[in-house]
């Protein structure tokens, strides 16, 4: 649960950065289904990414972030464990700006946002 | 057609991937990217060789002794109290899955074995609670030289 005092800011965020469109965000089902929907996000097209030890940097790494309550909304199923409110390996996909992305992984920061680790394939 | 290795890579992924219990089932620089907590266990596989040239016929009409070393990791993430019991437990499946060469259909291949597992290690455990073992096989393919995706026994 997000403390009471953080609990504006996801909207005042996602209203103040988001992009100029909102992304597509496309779900993949295991019975073969997909659905997608309009998700306004944050977006960091070349993020640099460093391990906690320091011992790997990398670079031009894509990652959105979300309010958690948006994501909910439109898929109340995932509320249990939020690290798998964006599900990798071809599951989920977001297109932002056009260009689609895939899933890597995502966290939850604790103050309603979600930030979600993007990979643009290069076919 | 595909390189050999690539053949019996893909042979072994698709059946670890028929023998069903794993999340993921793919070539072992599939690390590379993302994987999730919900989709271990995760079975990598990775194929190595090294080549012996046969017979007394001149270079490059030799047939390639191709000595393969078949690595299949499995990562799970459990609790350290059943780590070991649940790598050993996929280590099984591997076994299952993997002990009769003609079931992967890359052709035939000599002394097809099973060639060890390591053991599981605490360092990669302590950072996140996953670890991983190593089975290996090994066998031997028989290519023409400067052929390297026909297997001469299909």
């Amino acid at each position: 649960m997000t403390a009471r005092v953080f609990a504006a800011l996801p909207r005042i965020l996602t209203r103040t950065f988001r992009e100029a469109a909102p992304a597509t965000w496309i779900r993949h089902r295991d019975d073969g289904t997909t659905s997608s929907d309009d998700l306004v996000v944050i977006f960091n097209a070349s993020s640099t990414k460093v391990s906690t030890d320091g011992l790997d940097t990398v670079f031009g790494v894509p990652i959105a972030s979300c309010a958690v309550a948006d994501a909910l909304k439109l898929e109340p199923g995932r509320k249990g464990d939020l690290t798998l409110l964006f599900l990798g390996s071809g599951r989920d996909q977001l297109v932002i700006d056009g260009v689609t992305y895939e899933v890597e992984s995502c966290r939850a920061d604790g103050y309603g946002m979600c930030e979600i680790e993007l990979f643009r394939k290069r076919t | 057609m595909s390189h050999i290795r690539t053949q019996i890579r893909n042979a072994v992924v698709a059946q670890l991937r028929a023998a069903g219990g794993f999340g993921v089932v793919d070539a072992r620089l599939r690390v590379l990217r993302g994987i999730q907590s919900d989709q271990f266990p995760i079975a990598l596989v990775s194929v190595a060789d090294a080549g012996t040239a046969v017979g007394k016929n001149p270079p490059g009409q030799r047939p390639l002794q191709r000595q393969v070393i078949v690595s299949v990791q499995v990562h799970d993430i459990a609790d350290v109290e059943e780590l070991d019991e649940k790598l050993d437990d996929l280590a099984v499946k591997v076994e299952e899955a993997l002990t009769e060469p003609s079931a992967l259909g890359f052709g035939k291949v000599l002394d097809w074995t099973y060639a060890g597992t390591s053991a599981a290690h605490e360092d990669e455990a302590k950072e996140m609670g996953t670890s991983s073992v190593t089975v290996t096989y090994r066998g031997t393919v028989t290519t023409p030289e400067g052929k390297p995706s026909i297997n001469i026994h299909p």
